[in-house]
């Protein structure tokens, strides 16, 4: 394959956001981890006595919402220009649309689901709603005009989501109007899987396609894995549409084993990566899939087990462990090795890419070390790593929830801290690259912030 | 024109693009830079212009990048991969 300058659409950090937009997505996540972690420590056991109790389920649209989906959307805003060679249109525009209505729409939704109030549930159904069209209108003509392989897991990821919030929106539905009489519940583990698994392990799978190679310096996906792992995930949470057990439980081995699939080659490449010095990011790819994958295990015992091996009760709390442990120990600690990693590389590439033609500015130019030490790193995922622990604790024996909202406390502090530090740094760096470049008329390209 | 080798095949982000604008900004008028990449740097590609500078790529057997940057002012390397 050959190219040349200008002879075909080009990947660069035009094609990007500006910082603003991902990092405003991200601290906004954090502030949700932080109320999550608050609720637990207030409603202590009485929120992880059952699934159902309004704290629980509270904190865990907090979680999934507020801090998982706020982050995907952020990463979005930069995942889709790298995976699809062309970014979201007017990227600043849509962020600024998506991100209060996601704030308020799940907001509304944890003050509804807590305290049972129908006005919280009708602003939620609407907020929510309005926020996800704009934002999947937006990514949608995208990740389908455009068939490059890398966006594949993203495509079903998107899929995955618009499911996911239709079975959501079924059941706010059935929570305002119980005279309806929709049986809800039979839904919420079919709702919770094209969430968590859909879109967000989808997700990871997708993006992790190409950061390991990239940021771990290892080979390439094998092909096999990279078109089967999808596939498995995808048809397994199809099957758990259909309304029989044996399709139910086929679909849960296909997740599992799409999981199990993906976990095992990811470890094997780290294991084979060429640069051996630490890195937060990899121990967090380890953890995170690992946990991952047993949380799945668990999850699919607890379904098929027979109930005279497995009380009712005991089922009930497994599942609520699995769901915790898939979605904090798993998908979480993912983000939490990688955030750091991203946000101080996206740092770096803005302000570089102002640098290009002036030495002088380029001597105040931080490596990406400065925007997030690595030892910081290491300290937010330890603490993650408790708070995670902590939480499939508290999920077995709820009297240990106050040590999980603390926990959860703790980690999304830490995250708010390291990202307002990078923020600042990324500011002080700009504004001396700004004086270095003296005035704009020298700088074609002007700062990225602004655009 | 006189050949300079960069392998960053083995470096992390953003080290392939920083040790390649360190070797462009010292890249004498008469030398081209070849560049080898086990990925192909696109980021790269969009801030070349703006610094002055043209390139084209090749994808290798082995599915590695090797890529030609040469001063804009410059001829394209005719002897060059």
């Amino acid at each position: 394959m050959t190219g040349a300058s200008g002879a075909r659409p080009l990947l660069g950090v035009d094609t990007l956001p500006p910082l603003h937009v991902p990092l405003r997505f991200f601290a906004t996540a954090a502030v949700f981890a932080l109320l999550a972690g608050l609720l637990w420590l207030v409603e202590g056991e009485a929120a992880f006595a059952t699934r159902w109790s309004g704290a629980m389920l509270a904190a865990t649209h907090l979680l999934v919402l507020g801090f998982f989906a706020m982050v995907m959307f952020g990463a979005l805003f930069q995942v889709i220009p790298v995976l699809g060679g062309t970014g979201i249109p007017r990227p600043v525009l849509v962020a600024g649309l998506v991100h209060p209505g996601l704030t308020g729409g799940t907001l509304c939704l944890a003050g509804g689901l807590w305290r049972g109030e129908r006005t919280w549930f009708v602003a939620a159904i609407v907020l929510l709603l309005a926020t996800f069209t704009v934002f999947v209108a937006s990514v949608a003509p995208i990740v389908l005009r455009v068939r490059t392989a890398a966006l594949r897991p993203v495509r079903l990821a998107v899929l995955a989501f618009v499911v996911a919030v239709a079975l959501g929106m079924l059941m706010a539905i059935a929570l305002t109007a119980p005279g309806l009489g929709i049986a809800y519940r039979a839904w919420t583990n079919v709702h919770a899987a094209w969430g968590g698994v859909g879109f967000g392990f989808l997700l990871v799978v997708g993006v992790s396609h190409q950061v390991v190679p990239m940021f771990h310096v290892t080979p390439a996906f094998p092909p096999l894995v990279v078109r089967l792992v999808p596939w498995l995930l995808g048809s397994g949470l199809a099957a758990l549409l259909l309304p029989w057990d044996v399709t139910s439980a086929a679909g849960m081995l296909a997740i599992a084993a799409g999981v199990l699939g993906h976990a095992v080659a990811t470890l094997r490449l780290l294991a084979r990566r060429r640069r051996r010095r630490p890195d937060a990011a990899v121990l967090a790819w380890r953890v995170g899939l690992g946990a991952a994958a047993l949380a799945v295990l668990l999850a699919l015992t607890a379904a098929l087990a027979p109930a005279s091996v497995l009380p009712d009760d005991t089922r009930s709390r497994c599942e609520l462990a699995a769901g915790v442990a898939f979605a904090l120990a798993g998908l979480g600690t993912i983000v939490m090795g990688m955030m750091p990693k991203i946000v101080a590389f996206l740092a770096f590439l803005h302000l570089q890419r102002r640098c290009l033609r002036s030495t002088a500015a380029a001597a105040h130019l931080p490596v990406m070390d400065e925007f997030v030490a690595p030892s910081t790193a290491f300290v937010l995922l330890a603490l993650h790593g408790l708070a995670a622990a902590a939480s499939v604790a508290a999920a077995l024996v709820p009297a240990l929830a106050p040590l999980a909202g603390i926990g959860v406390l703790g980690t999304a502090g830490t995250l708010l801290a390291l990202l307002t530090a990078a923020a600042l740094r990324y500011a002080r760096a700009s504004r001396a690259i700004a004086e270095a470049l003296g005035p704009p008329a020298t700088s074609r390209l002007g700062p990225p912030a602004t655009r | 024109m006189r050949q300079r080798l960069l392998d960053v095949r083995d470096l992390e982000p953003p080290l392939p693009l920083v040790r390649t604008l360190a070797a462009l900004h010292d890249l004498a008028a008469d030398e081209y830079l070849l560049m080898r990449h086990r990925r192909e740097p696109l980021p790269l590609y969009d801030m070349l212009p703006a610094m002055g500078f043209r390139h084209r790529s090749r994808q290798t057997r082995d599915g590695q990048f090797d890529v030609v940057i040469w001063r804009a002012t410059a001829p394209e390397p005719a002897d060059a991969p």
